[in-house]
């Protein structure tokens, strides 16, 4: 069986908690206003994706000093692209992709820089967490998830995140990144294999550490 | 499976996989030691990626936010003044086209200038009328940096149901005069929907920023203002409702307010506080001197004698009627106001971090040469003393609203409605106090708490030494604070509103001119 002919169902539930028909009508209506200059529905549209837009970004590039930054430039893109907006595919597609482009930008802008990932790893709010024990086993799983993801290449990082974190299909991917589906799949195929691999390397290095 | 095919033990480890195809791997996996093991990091990386899958970055919002608003008020203003542009250029189009007429037939008849004005401006100059066909309608009553609906607009432009008014950042602030004989306020940088505007009916949804309603006693079906998740459910009172984002809050300096989820927690505000919602926590403070100056600002306006259709209600020239606390029917007109979350949503129960303002400032106090000195803003929300067990009991129980009347009795947090004249060298001399604190605690590098309290002065419409002041204070405290570009948004909105300032070489230097 080869990478292109995988079926890739979708067991990954959507990241809103509202109904995705209901809050897609409601955002593309805000978009509507927003192409008729009614610029105050942007600051709507702004409230109700801000912490989607934050959660990629921060799994796109991992937790940066600037996170805040790029969701500010994300959004300052959307404002730009919005007109260009024909709602042929989703508006969570469209924003993902204003995403992408700002997190690609800035994941080749760091490697130009070659500096080591900061270290500044998430913080992770879990708000419905209650269980300290619990609490420190998610925040040391975001943390090696993130040290993983570092080890990708920008392209195959992004399928991965989108694929994986985000719930999203290869098809919607591909509108995403603007590429053919079966790359997507054969991305989505190394990318695994990368971060598996990476993954079980940085556990083993962390579990000696934590026996020396 | 005749090969190691790791995608197709993702979807093993995800149970994606059909019945057939599940029992043939199963099958391999007996028999081949390297897809176990291969396996056995795929469910570790899986259980891995479902928790990071949950975990929320945690943000700065506020400097996100403002920036967004910066952004949002640039392209309204760029647009704004792409519209005057267009408009002068209609208009002196206009002129030449009469000036030629006039020269062509020799100033044989005068052309008709009202046919031939812009559209938009004739719109403007007809809808200076408040009474349109014997009906009351909303307009205008104030308005300085006001566009509604995208455009600019002045005194006296009639209001329509889907309006909605921006007010500028830097300087902005309207009075609106309601249908309904109420006045509503909105302060620089608010941006308010007008979903419903008729006399029986008033529906306001506050985008953004801060507006303050003096609601009349005119007999109505609602009279709402929503803010996010919040509804205030008004009846007659003043009151001010504002919002940063996804914090809001409710100022009450008339009457009483009922705060109410749907998960059935009850929070009283009486005159004189004001209360913060932010997620699940309410926080309670007194009035800022700010705010005191603010509502009686509108508390203070009068309404227009005699409009044709006016519904016939109490005279509203000066404050409200006080009512005796014994008259039951006081009890059923004077100020209630409920604020509730919509029915439809699911909240958990408000934790209410404290409660209890500090004695509110007495009438006889205001003309006292020292004043007590003013909390910081952010610091004044902890500085208050723990709650009083009976106040805390109502936060739990659904409590009838208590009539007002009733609530002004209640003991030290009641404060008398607002003494307008007397408040304001009070409300100025705290000011200053607060800003000498705000730079002790800039030297200090302590000035974090301050912001909140900087920007409710550095926003006053009126400006002054003070603002100026406390816009310069922000900008410093964001610098220290390693925010640059909070601190530049400061720096250039100092600049707009002050350009002869005393620190415009301190702003031209940060912003590297």
């Amino acid at each position: 069986m080869t990478a292109e002919a995988l079926p890739f169902p979708r067991s990954v539930p959507l990241t809103s908690s509202k109904p995705a028909s209901q809050h897609e009508a409601r955002l593309v209506k805000l978009v509507e206003r927003i192409k008729n200059d009614d610029i105050v529905a942007f600051d709507e549209l702004y409230r109700l994706t801000r912490d989607d837009v934050a959660r990629t970004l921060c799994h796109l590039v991992g937790r940066r000093p600037d996170l805040e930054d790029l969701v500010q430039e994300t959004y300052v893109k959307l404002l730009k692209a919005v007109p260009s907006f024909r709602a042929e595919s989703q508006f969570r597609t469209f924003l993902y992709r204003v995403c992408a482009n700002v997190a690609l930008m800035h994941l080749r802008w760091w490697r130009r820089r070659r500096e080591d990932f900061p270290g500044e790893l998430p913080e992770s709010e879990s708000g419905a967490e209650v269980d300290p024990l619990r609490a420190a086993e998610a925040a040391q799983a975001s943390r090696l998830v993130y040290r993983a993801l570092s080890t990708l290449g920008a392209k195959k990082r992004i399928v991965f995140v989108y694929y994986e974190l985000c719930g999203l299909g290869p098809e919607e991917i591909g509108q995403i990144v603007g590429t053919t589906t079966n790359t997507i799949r054969s991305r989505l195929h190394h990318a695994r294999a990368e971060f598996t691999q990476s993954l079980r390397s940085i556990a083993k290095v962390e579990a000696n550490e934590v026996r020396s | 499976m005749t090969r190691h095919d790791e995608n197709q033990l993702w979807d093993y480890a995800g149970r994606a996989l059909e019945f057939d195809e599940t029992k043939m791997l199963e099958h391999h996996l007996e028999e081949c030691p390297e897809c176990n093991e291969k396996l056995e990091a795929i469910v570790l990386a899986r259980e891995a990626l479902l928790l990071a899958r949950q975990a929320k970055p945690s943000m700065a919002w506020a400097g996100v936010d403002s920036a967004i608003e910066a952004v949002i008020d640039r392209r309204l203003r760029s647009k704004s003044d792409t519209g005057g542009r267009w408009r002068w250029l209609a208009v002196g189009g206009v002129v030449a086209a009469v000036s030629a007429a006039a020269v062509a037939f020799f100033a044989m008849q005068p052309v008709p200038l009202e046919s031939a004005r812009d559209p938009v401006l004739a719109r403007a100059s007809s809808a200076v009328a408040p009474v349109i066909d014997g009906a009351v309608t909303s307009r205008v009553e104030v308005a300085k940096g006001l566009q509604v609906s995208g455009l600019k607009r002045r005194e006296g432009a009639e209001l329509k149901r889907g309006d909605v008014l921006q007010t500028n950042a830097v300087d902005g602030k309207a009075i609106v005069h309601l249908a309904d004989q109420s006045h509503v306020r909105v302060a620089n940088g608010t941006a308010l929907e007008l979903r419903s505007l008729s006399a029986d009916s008033v529906d306001l949804v506050l985008l953004r920023g801060r507006v303050s309603v003096r609601a009349s006693h005119q007999p109505r079906t609602s009279f709402v203002v929503r803010s996010g998740d919040l509804e205030v459910l008004v009846v007659g009172t003043v009151f001010a409702v504002s919002r940063q984002g996804a914090t809001t809050e409710v100022s009450v300096s008339e009457g009483q307010v009922r705060v109410e989820t749907t998960a059935g927690d009850a929070v009283q505000v009486a005159a004189g506080q004001r209360v913060r919602f932010t997620g699940r926590n309410v926080q309670r403070a007194s009035l800022t001197p700010a705010l005191v100056r603010e509502l009686a600002e509108v508390q203070n306006l009068s309404e227009p004698a005699g409009v044709p259709g006016a519904p016939v209600g109490p005279a509203m020239g000066g404050p409200l009627p006080r009512l005796d606390p014994s008259d039951a029917r006081a009890r059923q007109v004077v100020a209630q106001a409920q604020v509730r979350a919509p029915s439809t949503q699911v909240l958990e129960p408000l934790t209410e971090v404290l409660v209890e303002a500090p004695p509110t400032v007495a009438p006889g106090q205001l003309a006292a040469s020292s004043p007590p000195p003013t909390p910081a803003p952010e610091a004044e929300w902890a500085a208050l003393p723990p709650a009083s067990p009976p106040q805390a009991a109502t936060l739990t129980a659904s409590a009838p609203a208590m009539p007002a009347a009733q609530g002004a009795q209640a003991g030290p947090t009641q404060a008398r409605p607002m003494q307008v004249n007397a408040a304001k060298p009070l409300a100025r001399d705290l000011e200053s106090i607060f800003l000498e604190k705000a730079e002790a605690a800039l030297t200090k590098g302590t000035c974090e708490s301050y912001l909140l309290g900087l920007e409710e002065v550095a926003g006053d419409a009126q400006l002054s030494e003070r603002t100026e002041l406390a816009r310069v204070l922000r900008a410093r405290c964001f610098n220290i604070g390693l925010r640059p570009k909070q601190a530049l948004i400061e720096y250039r909105k100092y600049l707009e509103a002050y350009p002869a300032g005393r620190f415009v070489a301190e702003a031209h230097e940060a912003m590297g001119h």
